[in-house]
C-alpha cells in the first residue's frame, strides 16, 4: 500500500532527526542537533508549499481528522483518531513544558570561541612582543631547522606532552581530567588556521591570558611565559608543526599603503 | 505638486546648510577637551541613537539608489522590445523612489545632527580629515536630486524622446554612484585608515579615500542596493497583488513582483563574490581586525546571516517553484523540485554549520573539545564556499527551468546544446568541490585564493550557460502564454518574507561592519572612550536590528500609503472586475496577514539570537597596579584579579561546583574552620599546601600556587588571602604586610628563577671555596677570577648555571685560569642555592 504524503514526509523528518542523532560519531551537541532540524524542517515546509497538489495530499489527512467528514462511516472511524489526538495534545504539551521547565542538574550549553583574536602586542618577560605581523625567527635559520626540531621535541616531551600526548592529538595522561580537552595539534581545524605567533601567545600566555570573549576560559593551559624562554617555545612550534605536517598560516604580503 | 517640491527643495536646502556648517561647527569644540567630547542623548544614550537613526538611513539610502539602477534598465528593455509595460513599470519604481528621497534625507540630516551633538570629538576629527569631500557632497546631493526631479517630471513630456530620458535617468545613476562612492571613503576610513601618519595627522586625502576597503565596500553596496531595491520593490508588488480588485491590476503586479525578485536575487547571487573580496581586504589591511570580524566574537554573527540567507534562497527557490503553476507546460518540470530543495537543504545545513559548538561541558568532552572532528570540518572557510556556490548554481537551475516552462527548442541542436549545459553545471559543481576539499590540504593563504577560482567557475558556468539557453530557445515554441496573475496567493509571502529579512539582514550587517572596530571610532586611530564603548552581545543586537527594521517597514507603508492616493483615480477604470469570490482581500486583511508574517520572521531571528550564549567584547582593561600606598581595598582587588587571572584560581573553584570547594563564602569558613588558628594562617597554608586542610568531598588535586606553572610570589598569595577574606569575612591583611614591589611584573621571574636559598647559597659560596677566586663585593677587587658583585645583573640563570657546571664554555677575557669543574661536587640542591645567591647579586 501506498502511503500517504503526511505519512512520508514525517517518516524522512524522523529519519533526519535519528541520522543526525545517531550516525554522526562522535554525536553532536543537542544545540546543533536542534539547529539542524530546524533546517530540516523548514527545508520540508517549503518544498510541500511549493506545489499545490503536494501541498493538498499533506492537508488532506489533517484535514480529514480534524474536521467533520460527510461521510457517517469515515466520520465515524476518524472520531476516535481525533478524540485521541486532541487527547494527547494537552498531554504532550504538558510534557514538553515539564522537560522545558526542570531544572536538571547538567550545565548549560556554553560557547566557547576557541580562536579568540590574539592581542596586537603581549609582553613575553617585560618586552614588548608584537604579535601581529611576528614571524617564528627560527625558520629564517633554515641550516639549523632538523636541530630546532629535535630540540622542540625535547621540550615537547618535558612540558608539554603530559597534556597534548605523544601523538599531538590532545590524549596525553592527564587529558581525561580537563575539560575541554587538550588541543587536539592533528585536527585540520586547529594548528593549520593560525599563525605561529597566535602559538607563540597561546603558549605564553596560557589559559589565563584569554580575551574575555574567549570566555568561559576554563582552559587549564599553564602560562608558560616563566618557565621557557622565548627560544623554546619557537622551537616547540616548530616541532608540533613539523611533526603533525601542518603548514603554519602565513601572513598575508600587505602593500604598505599608510 | 508644487507644494510636495517645496518640501523636497527645503530638505535638500536643510541638508545643504549643515553639511557646509559642519566643519566650523565642530571647530567650535575643542579637540583636547575630552570631557566635552560625548554628550549624552536622553533615555536611550548616544550610541543607540545614532546606531538606529545611521541604520534607517542606510536603508533608505540603500532603496533611493538602487531602484534607479535597474529602472533605467527596465526603460531601456522597454526601449529595445517596444513593450510598453515595462516603461510603465520603470515609472513606478521611480515614483516609490521618489517618496523615500524625502525621508532619506531627513535621517541623513538626523543622523549628521546627532552625530555633530553627540560625538563632536569623533566628528571633528573625521571632518578633519574629509573637509575636501564634504564641499563636494552637497553639490552631489544637487545633482542627484535634480536629475531625478528631472527624470520623473519629464517621463510623460519625453515619451517621444526617450533616448534624451535615458539619457536623464543615467546621469541620476552617475550621481547617486558618486554620492555613494563618496560616503563610502568615510565610512571605510574608519575601518581601515590609510593616507595618515602614526599621530592621526592626514597625509594625503586621495589614500584615505581609496583605503583598503574602499573599493570593495562601493562594490558590496553597489550590488547590495540593487538587491534590497529589488527585494522591496517585489515586496510592495506582493501587497499590491494580495489587494488587487481586478484581473489586469494582479496581472501587473504578479509581474512586477517576479521582476522585483528577478532583479533581487541576480543581485543577491554576486554578492556573496563582493563579500569575498571585502573581507580579504579587511584581512589584507590587518589580520587582526579580519579575525576579530570572522572568527572572533562575531563568529556567530555568521551563523545567524548564514541561516537568513538560507531563508531567502529557499523562499526565492520556493517562488520560481510555485511560479511554475502559472505557466503552462511548466509541470514537466516539477519533478525536479525534490532534487533542488534536497540540493539546497544540505548546502544550508553545511553553511549555517558552525565551527565553535555550543555544548555542555559533558557533550565537549564527549567530542573532544568545543569543535566537532567530523562536523566541525564542515564549519571552516572551503566547505562553506562550496556550500555557497552550490547554493547559487542551484538556484540559477530553478531559475532555469522556470523559464523554460513553457518553450519548447525548435533548433536541431538542441540535445548536444542540452548537453553542453548539463556538463557546465555538472563541471562547475565539480570544480568548487574540488577546490573545496583540496582546501583542506593547503595552507590558509592558499586556500583563501581557491574561493577566486570557485567564483569564476560558477560565474563562467552562469554566463556561457546563459548564452548557449538564449540561441536554444530562439524561435521556441510557446506551449501557452504566462497567465500572470494565476500564481497561487501564498507565493506572495515569500516576496513578502524576502523584503522583511532582507532588511533585517541589512542591519545585522550595519552592526558587523561597526562592530569590528570594537572600542575604535577609526580603527587603530580614535579610541572610544564613552561609556558606550563596549561592543554589544548578539541578543541585544538582535533586539535592535528589530527594532529598526519595524521602524523601517513603518516608514515603508507610509511612503507607499502616501504614493497610492496619486493612482487611486484611474485605477479602476474599464478592466474587468474579479468575480466576488476571486476578488483581492481588502488592505486591512493583507496588512495584518503581512504584520503577522513579519512579526514570526523577525521574532524567530531576535528569539534565535537571544538563545545563543552572549558575548560581549568588552575593552580591554589594564589591570593597573596603583602608584604609591596600597590600601586594604586596592589589595582586595588585585586578589581578586590574581584569583580570576593569572592564578587559574577560578578554573576549578566556580560557584556553581566545579572540580574544588565553592568559595563564596570562604573569607566566614577560614575564621571558623580550625578554631586554633587565625583565618590568614589557614588561607595561607590552604594556597601553598593545598593538600593540608582538604574540605571533604575533594581530591587533592589542587597544585600549589607559589610553584610553577602559576608561581605567585608572597605578596601575591597574601592579596588572594586578602580577597579571599572578603568574601563573607573580615580581612586582616594590612598593607604593610605586602613585601615591597610585590606586584611588579620584575619580581615574578625572581620568585621563579631563585628556587633556591640565598643565605645557604652564600654560605655555599665561601664554604666551596669559590670565594677564593671570586669577590663577591663592589669594594674588593678582582682576584683571580671576575669580581661578582654585580652578576645578578649581568648574566641570566642559564649563563650561571651553565658556568658552574661548565666553566670552560664561559670564559671572560683577561682571565686565564681555569675554573675547576663543579658540576659533581655540588648535590643539585646546593646547586640551586648557589645559583640563587648568585642571582641575587644585583650590585
Amino acid at each position: 500500500m501506498k502511503t500517504d504524503k503526511l505519512s512520508q514526509i514525517f517518516l524522512l523528518v524522523v529519519a533526519a532527526f535519528l541520522v543526525l542523532k545517531y550516525v554522526i560519531h562522535p554525536r553532536i551537541p543537542s544545540s546543533l542537533l536542534y539547529f539542524y532540524m530546524m533546517i530540516v524542517i523548514f527545508a520540508v515546509f517549503i518544498y510541500i508549499i511549493s506545489d499545490t497538489k503536494l501541498l493538498q495530499d499533506f492537508l488532506n489527512p489533517i484535514k480529514s481528522i480534524i474536521i467533520k467528514n460527510e461521510d457517517p462511516l469515515i466520520e465515524e472511524r476518524n472520531k476516535e483518531a481525533r478524540m485521541l489526538i486532541f487527547g494527547l495534545l494537552p498531554l504532550a504539551v504538558a510534557v514538553f513544558t515539564y522537560i522545558n521547565l526542570s531544572v536538571g542538574t547538567k550545565q548549560p550549553a556554553e560557547l566557547r570561541s576557541i580562536h579568540p583574536e590574539p592581542p596586537l602586542q603581549i609582553l613575553f618577560r617585560e618586552k614588548p612582543l608584537r604579535i601581529l605581523g611576528l614571524k617564528n625567527p627560527l625558520r629564517a635559520d633554515k641550516k639549523n631547522l632538523n636541530k630546532y626540531i629535535e630540540e622542540g621535541a625535547v621540550v615537547y616531551f618535558e612540558n608539554c606532552f603530559f597534556c597534548h600526548g605523544d601523538n599531538l592529538d590532545g590524549n596525553g595522561h592527564f587529558a581525561e581530567a580537563l575539560n575541554p580537552r587538550p588541543a587536539d595539534f592533528t585536527d585540520p581545524g586547529s594548528i593549520s588556521q593560525l599563525q605561529e605567533s597566535y602559538l607563540f601567545w597561546r603558549i605564553s600566555k596560557g589559559g589565563q591570558g584569554l580575551p574575555a570573549e574567549g570566555t568561559p576560559w576554563n582552559s587549564a593551559m599553564p602560562s608558560w611565559e616563566n618557565v621557557l624562554t622565548e627560544e623554546d617555545i619557537w622551537k616547540v612550534i616548530i616541532y608540533i608543526y613539523e611533526s603533525t605536517g601542518m603548514e603554519p598560516r602565513r601572513w598575508e604580503e600587505k602593500p604598505l599603503n599608510r | 505638486m508644487m507644494n510636495k517640491f517645496f518640501i523636497y527643495t527645503i530638505c535638500v536646502f536643510s541638508i545643504f546648510v549643515i553639511l557646509l556648517c559642519t566643519p566650523i561647527n565642530s571647530l567650535a569644540q575643542s579637540g583636547t577637551d575630552t570631557i566635552t567630547s560625548y554628550r549624552e542623548f536622553p533615555l536611550i544614550g548616544s550610541r543607540l541613537a545614532v546606531w538606529i537613526v545611521a541604520q534607517i538611513h542606510l536603508n533608505f539610502a540603500a532603496f533611493i539608489l538602487g531602484v534607479p539602477i535597474f529602472s533605467v534598465i527596465v526603460e531601456l528593455i522597454g526601449i529595445i522590445t517596444k513593450n510598453k509595460e515595462y516603461d510603465k513599470m520603470a515609472k513606478e519604481f521611480i515614483k516609490l523612489t521618489l517618496m523615500a528621497l524625502a525621508i532619506t534625507s531627513i535621517f541623513g540630516a538626523l543622523l549628521t545632527f546627532f552625530l555633530i551633538s553627540l560625538y563632536p570629538g569623533f566628528f571633528y576629527y573625521l571632518t578633519g580629515i574629509f573637509a575636501a569631500t564634504l564641499w563636494v557632497y552637497p553639490l552631489l546631493f544637487f545633482g542627484e536630486t535634480a536629475c531625478l526631479y528631472l527624470y520623473w517630471y519629464s517621463w510623460d513630456q519625453l515619451s517621444n524622446r526617450k533616448v534624451v530620458h535615458l539619457f536623464v535617468g543615467i546621469l541620476l545613476n552617475v550621481f547617486g554612484l558618486s554620492i555613494m562612492f563618496t560616503a563610502n571613503s568615510w565610512v571605510s576610513f574608519i575601518t581601515s585608515p590609510s593616507g595618515i601618519d602614526d599621530q592621526g595627522n592626514l597625509l594625503n586625502i586621495w589614500n584615505a579615500i581609496t583605503n583598503f576597503t574602499w573599493m570593495p565596500f562601493n562594490i558590496h553596496r553597489f550590488l547590495g542596493n540593487i538587491s534590497f531595491g529589488g527585494a522591496i520593490v517585489a515586496a510592495y508588488a506582493g501587497f499590491k497583488f494580495m489587494a488587487s480588485k481586478t484581473n489586469a491590476e494582479r496581472a501587473h503586479y504578479d509581474w512586477m513582483g517576479y521582476t522585483g525578485n528577478l532583479i533581487a536575487i541576480s543581485g543577491f547571487m554576486s554578492l556573496p563574490f563582493a563579500g569575498y573580496w571585502l573581507t580579504k581586504e579587511i584581512y589584507a589591511f590587518s589580520e587582526q581586525l579580519g579575525v576579530i570580524l570572522m572568527g572572533g566574537f562575531l563568529s556567530w554573527l555568521w551563523i545567524i546571516q548564514a541561516l537568513i540567507i538560507g531563508i531567502i534562497f529557499l523562499a526565492t527557490n520556493s517562488y520560481f517553484w510555485l511560479g511554475m503553476e502559472r505557466i503552462p507546460g511548466a509541470e514537466r518540470y516539477k519533478k525536479y523540485i525534490k532534487y533542488l530543495v534536497s540540493v539546497v537543504a544540505l548546502c544550508f545545513l553545511v553553511w549555517a554549520t558552525p565551527h565553535t559548538l555550543i555544548a555542555t561541558q559533558e557533550e565537549a568532552h564527549r567530542m573532544g573539545g568545543s569543535h566537532h572532528p567530523v562536523v566541525g570540518t564542515l564549519g571552516l572557510m572551503s566547505a562553506k564556499n562550496c556550500a555557497v556556490n552550490i547554493m547559487i548554481l542551484a538556484t540559477f537551475v530553478s531559475l532555469v527551468l522556470y523559464r523554460r516552462g513553457n518553450k519548447i527548442s525548435t533548433v536541431k541542436w538542441f540535445k548536444i546544446g542540452n548537453r553542453i549545459q548539463k556538463m557546465l553545471i555538472f563541471s562547475a559543481s565539480g570544480v568548487v568541490i574540488f577546490y573545496g576539499v583540496y582546501g583542506y590540504f593547503v595552507e590558509a593563504v592558499v586556500r583563501v585564493g581557491f574561493s577566486l577560482f570557485q567564483v569564476s567557475s560558477v560565474l563562467f558556468c552562469i554566463i556561457s550557460f546563459t548564452i548557449i539557453e538564449i540561441f536554444l530557445f530562439r524561435n521556441a515554441k510557446i506551449i501557452g502564454k504566462i497567465k500572470w496573475g494565476k500564481i497561487p496567493f501564498r507565493s506572495q509571502y515569500s516576496l513578502l518574507a524576502i523584503g522583511v529579512t532582507y532588511t533585517w539582514l541589512m542591519g545585522l550587517m550595519g552592526f558587523a561592519r561597526s562592530a569590528m572596530r570594537q572600542n575604535w571610532h577609526v580603527y587603530g586611530v580614535l579610541k572610544d572612550t564613552s561609556a558606550d564603548a563596549y561592543t554589544p552581545a548578539l541578543g541585544y543586537t538582535a533586539n535592535i536590528v528589530s527594532i529598526i527594521t519595524l521602524l523601517f517597514i513603518i516608514f515603508v507603508l507610509f511612503i507607499f500609503w502616501i504614493s497610492g492616493f496619486g493612482g487611486k483615480k484611474k485605477s479602476i477604470q474599464k478592466d474587468v472586475i474579479l468575480p466576488e469570490t476571486h476578488q483581492g482581500q481588502s488592505h486591512g486583511i493583507v496588512l495584518f496577514k503581512g504584520a503577522v508574517l513579519s512579526a514570526a520572521l523577525i521574532g524567530f531571528f531576535t528569539l534565535y539570537a537571544n538563545k545563543i550564549p552572549q558575548i560581549e567584547s568588552r575593552i580591554p582593561e589594564e589591570l593597573a597596579v596603583p602608584e604609591g600606598k596600597l590600601t586594604q581595598e586596592d589589595i582586595v582587588r588585585i586578589g581578586k584579579g590574581i584569583f580570576e587571572g593569572r592564578g587559574n584560581c577560578s578554573i576549578c573553584h566556580l560557584k556553581t561546583g566545579g572540580r574544588g570547594p565553592n568559595l563564596e563564602n570562604v573569607g566566614f569558613r577560614a575564621e571558623t574552620r580550625k578554631p586554633d588558628m587565625p583565618p590568614k594562617e589557614y588561607l595561607m597554608e590552604s594556597i601553598i599546601r593545598p593538600s593540608a586542610y582538604l574540605v571533604k568531598g575533594y581530591g587533592p588535586i589542587m597544585p600549589p600556587a607559589n610553584k610553577p606553572p602559576v608561581s605567585l610570589n608572597q605578596g601575591e598569595i597574601l592579596a588572594v588571602v586578602a580577597y579571599l577574606q572578603s568574601c563573607g569575612g573580615v580581612v586582616t591583611i594590612k598593607p604593610d604586610d605586602i613585601p615591597e614591589g610585590a606586584f611588579s611584573p620584575k619580581s615574578k621571574e625572581k620568585v621563579l628563577l631563585a628556587k633556591g636559598d640565598i643565605t645557604v647559597g652564600e654560605h655555599l659560596f665561601n664554604e666551596k671555596g669559590c670565594s677564593v677566586c671570586h669577590a663577591n663585593t663592589a669594594e674588593e677587587k678582582a682576584k683571580l677570577a671576575p669580581n661578582l658583585f654585580d652578576i645578578g645583573k649581568r648574566a641570566d640563570i642559564d649563563y650561571i648555571r651553565e658556568s658552574i657546571i661548565d666553566p670552560q664554555s664561559k670564559v671572560v677575557k683577561g682571565y686565564d685560569l681555569a675554573m675547576p669543574d663543579f658540576e659533581e661536587k655540588l648535590t643539585l640542591k646546593e646547586f640551586d642555592d648557589l645559583v640563587a645567591y648568585l642571582l641575587s647579586l644585583k650590585g
